[in-house]
C-alpha cells in the first residue's frame, strides 16, 4: 500500500465514520419516544411549568420527583393529552408533532393516583374498556384481558367486582387495563402513593420488573426521592414548575446542582460560605473563618469571593478521633452538642459549631460522647453549591 | 321483642317503631284503606249502599275513563320523557362542566326558588304567553310565519305538555345532578385516556353511574304528574281530561265510589311504576356487583 492508497483509505474511512455518526444520530433520534421543546403552562394568571425540555429515550424510566404544586401532575397530563399546553415549541411523541392531539387519540396511556376504576364494570370489563372502545371483538377482548390480568398476577379475577378487590389488586388492574393498548409510553400518576408502606415496596420491584420485561417507556410521577432513587433510569427534580435538575439516581443524590435540589434529596447539613480558591473541581471557601473543602457540583465555576453554600450529609460526620486523623482529606469543626436522638437504627446528635449548627448520624447508638468534640467529614463528601 | 333482644350492637327501639306505625297507620294505611273499601261499594241516591261489589270499577271502563287513565300516563310518559333528554345534559354541565361553585349554586337556587311560588301562579302566565291574542302569535304572524293564529298553542295536549315541562324539571334535574356529580373525575379522564370519545365516555360511564338518579328522577316527575291538577285544569281548558280532573269531577257530583275506584286504579299505576323503576334499578347495579362494598381477603 501506497501513501495516496494510505490517504484514500483515511479518507474513505473518516468519510464512512461520518456517515456511521449521522446514522448513529438518526437511530438516536428515532429512538426518542417523546421530545418536549419550549413547554409553557398556566391556570389563569398562575404559571404552573416554565420552558420545559425533555427528551425520553426508548424502554427508559424516568421518574419525575417534585413536592405537590411543583407541576409535576400537570406535566403528565400534559403529555397525556388531558390537558392542552398554553404554548409549546414542540410535543413530539414518536416522531409526530401530538401538541394539539387531545388525549383519546394518543398512543400513551395513565395510571391514575386513585386508579379510576369504573365500579360499574367487572375487572375483566375495565380491563378490556380500551379494546371495546376500539371495537375488537368480545372473544378476542377476553382473551387479552386475560392474558394481561396474569401478567399483572390477578389469574381468576376475570369476573370479580372491582370494589371487591384490596388496593392494591386494585392497583393492579389499572394497570393491566393501561397496557392492555400497548402504549408508548405508560404514564403513572403517583400510582403507589394510596398504598401502606410493604405493599409499596413490593409493587415497586413488580413494577420495575413488569417495565424491564415489557421494555416499555415509562414516566413516573411521584415526590418520594426514595421511589425514584429506587425505580429509575433517570430522574427529573422539579420546583414551582421548572426542572431543577436532570439526572441519574446517583447523580442527583451524590451531586445535587443547587440547594433546593441538595435540601430534596435530604443533605441535612447546609452551611453558607465564601469562595477562597477553586482548583480542577475542588473549592475552598470559608465560613466563619473556618476553612472548608469540597467539590463544586453547581453548573458554572464559582469565582474567588462568590457566596457558596458547603453541604454534606448528617451520616457522613463523625466524631473527631486521632487515629483516623487526616488533615489534608478531611474539614474539622468543633462543636458543642445539643441533642441526642435516638431514631432506632441510628442516632443523630446535633451539634452547635462555629459555622452553624451539624447533624451528625451515629450507627453505634452505644456511643460516649463528650459534650464538646471535634467534628469531622471527608472532603470528598462534601458538596460546593450555588448560594442562590 | 325476644329477636330484638338477641341484637345488641343496634339494639331496635321499640317505641320508635310503635309511634311511626300508629301515626303511619292513621295518616297514610287508614286513608287507603278507606279508599280501598269505598271503591268496593255503590252509591245510591248519594248515599253508599253496604254491598261489596265491582260496579264502581266496572263504571270506571265503561264510562270511557279508561281512555282518560291512557291519556294521562300517555302524557306524563312523553313528558317525563322531555326532561330526561332535557335534564340529563343540563345535570352534566352543572356537575362536571363547570368547576364555578358560585354558578353551581346560583344555578340551583334559580330551579328552587320557582317551587316557593303556587303552581296555578306560574302556569297562568302560559295563558297570556299562548292565547290567541298572546305575543307568541303576535311574533309569528308579525314574522310572516303564520297567516291567522294558532288556536292549537292553548287549551290542547300541546299547551299541557308545554305546561308541565317546566315545574317537573327540578324533579329530574336535582337526582341526575347528585348521582352525576358522584363519579370521580378520574374516572372520566381514565375512560378518554383509554381512547373513549365523549359519546362513549357517556354511554359507558355516566350514563350506567347515574342510573340511580335517572330511577329517582322518573319516580319523583312522572308519579306526581299523574295526579296533577293544576296544569291540565288551566291550560287544557276543559279540552284536555286527565285522571285527576275525572276524579274531581267525579267528586263535584258526588259520585264517591267511582272516584275511589278511579283513585286506586291510579295508587296501582303509580305503585307500579315505583316497583319497575326499583327493581330495573337494582339489577342493573347489583348485576355490575358494585353494591358489595365488602372487601374480600
Amino acid at each position: 500500500m501506497d501513501f495516496y492508497d494510505f490517504c484514500q483509505n483515511v479518507q474513505f474511512i473518516s468519510f464512512y465514520r461520518l456517515l456511521l455518526q449521522n446514522e448513529t444520530s438518526i437511530l438516536f433520534f428515532m429512538k426518542n419516544v417523546l421530545e418536549i421543546r419550549g413547554l409553557n403552562h398556566a391556570y389563569g394568571h398562575v404559571q404552573v411549568l416554565r420552558n420545559i425540555n425533555l427528551s425520553v429515550t426508548r424502554g427508559e424510566f424516568v421518574s419525575v420527583l417534585g413536592s405537590s404544586g411543583s407541576g409535576k401532575s400537570t406535566l403528565l397530563r400534559i403529555i397525556a393529552g388531558l390537558e392542552l399546553p398554553t404554548s409549546v415549541e414542540s410535543l413530539e411523541l414518536e416522531g409526530l408533532d401530538v401538541s394539539h392531539v387531545p388525549a383519546n387519540h394518543r398512543n400513551v396511556s395513565t395510571v391514575f393516583q386513585h386508579y379510576g376504576l369504573f365500579p360499574h364494570l367487572s375487572v375483566g370489563k375495565n380491563v378490556e374498556y380500551g379494546l371495546k372502545v376500539r371495537k375488537i371483538p368480545s372473544r378476542e377482548r377476553r382473551h387479552t384481558a386475560e392474558k394481561l390480568l396474569n401478567k399483572v398476577k390477578l389469574d381468576g379475577f376475570y369476573a370479580r367486582g372491582v370494589n371487591q378487590l384490596s388496593g392494591g389488586q386494585k392497583q393492579r388492574v389499572a394497570l393491566a387495563r393501561s397496557l392492555v393498548l400497548e402504549p408508548s409510553i405508560l404514564l403513572l400518576d403517583e400510582p403507589l402513593g394510596a398504598l401502606d408502606e410493604k405493599l409499596r415496596i413490593d409493587m415497586q420491584v413488580e413494577l420495575l420488573a413488569l417495565q424491564k420485561e415489557l421494555g416499555m417507556t415509562f414516566i413516573y410521577v411521584t415526590h418520594s426521592q426514595e421511589e425514584a432513587l429506587t425505580m429509575s433510569d433517570r430522574i427529573l427534580l422539579m420546583d414551582q414548575g421548572e426542572i431543577i435538575q436532570e439526572d441519574t439516581p446517583v447523580g442527583l443524590f451524590d451531586r445535587p446542582c443547587n440547594r433546593f435540589a441538595a435540601e430534596f434529596m435530604g443533605i441535612e447539613n447546609t452551611i453558607p460560605a465564601k469562595v477562597e480558591s477553586c482548583d480542577k473541581g475542588y473549592v475552598t471557601a470559608v465560613a466563619n473563618e473556618t476553612q472548608l473543602r469540597g467539590h463544586w457540583s453547581g453548573e458554572e465555576a464559582p469565582q474567588p469571593g462568590d457566596a457558596v453554600i458547603v453541604a454534606f450529609r448528617a451520616e457522613k460526620a463523625v466524631p473527631f478521633n486521632e487515629a483516623q486523623q487526616d488533615n489534608n482529606d478531611s474539614n474539622q469543626v468543633s462543636g458543642t452538642m445539643l441533642s441526642r436522638i435516638y431514631k432506632g437504627k441510628y442516632l443523630d446528635v446535633s451539634m452547635s459549631t462555629d459555622i452553624g449548627n451539624i447533624t451528625m448520624r451515629l450507627w453505634d447508638d452505644q456511643i460516649k460522647l463528650s459534650k464538646v468534640s471535634q467534628i469531622q467529614w471527608k472532603t470528598r463528601h462534601t458538596i460546593m453549591l450555588p448560594a442562590h | 321483642m325476644g329477636l330484638s333482644t338477641l341484637q345488641p350492637p343496634t339494639k331496635i327501639n321499640l317505641k320508635g317503631i310503635v309511634i311511626f306505625l300508629l301515626s303511619w297507620s292513621f295518616f297514610v294505611l287508614i286513608p287507603i284503606a278507606g279508599l280501598l273499601l269505598w271503591s268496593f261499594l255503590t252509591m245510591e241516591n248519594f248515599r253508599p249502599v253496604w254491598d261489596l261489589s265491582l260496579q264502581a270499577y266496572r263504571e270506571v271502563f265503561a264510562s270511557g275513563r279508561w281512555e282518560v287513565t291512557a291519556r294521562t300516563l300517555g302524557i306524563a310518559s312523553l313528558v317525563t320523557l322531555l326532561e330526561i333528554v332535557l335534564a340529563l345534559p343540563f345535570a352534566l354541565w352543572l356537575s362536571k362542566g363547570t368547576k364555578n361553585m358560585g354558578l353551581k349554586i346560583t344555578v340551583l337556587a334559580a330551579l328552587t326558588i320557582p317551587f316557593f311560588l303556587s303552581l296555578s301562579a306560574r302556569t297562568i302566565v302560559w295563558r297570556a304567553l299562548l292565547g290567541l291574542h298572546g305575543p307568541v302569535n303576535y311574533a309569528l304572524m308579525a314574522t310572516g310565519v303564520i297567516d291567522g293564529p294558532l288556536d292549537w298553542l292553548l287549551f290542547s295536549q300541546f299547551s299541557v305538555i308545554l305546561g308541565l315541562i317546566g315545574p317537573y324539571f327540578p324533579t329530574m334535574v336535582f337526582p341526575l345532578y347528585l348521582s352525576i356529580n358522584l363519579i370521580d373525575d378520574e374516572m372520566l379522564a381514565a375512560s378518554t385516556d383509554l381512547g373513549a370519545t365523549p359519546g362513549f365516555t357517556f354511554w359507558h360511564v355516566i350514563l350506567p353511574l347515574a342510573f340511580p338518579g335517572l330511577g329517582a328522577g322518573i319516580i319523583f316527575t312522572f308519579v306526581p304528574m299523574i295526579g296533577d291538577s293544576v296544569v291540565p285544569t288551566l291550560l287544557g281548558g276543559g279540552h284536555v281530561i286527565l285522571l285527576s280532573a275525572s276524579v274531581e269531577s267525579l267528586l263535584r257530583i258526588l259520585n264517591y265510589s267511582v272516584a275511589a275506584a278511579l283513585s286506586v286504579v291510579m295508587l296501582s299505576i303509580m305503585v307500579g311504576v315505583i316497583l319497575v323503576v326499583s327493581l330495573v334499578s337494582t339489577k342493573i347495579i347489583t348485576s355490575k356487583s358494585s353494591a358489595l362494598p365488602e372487601v374480600t381477603p
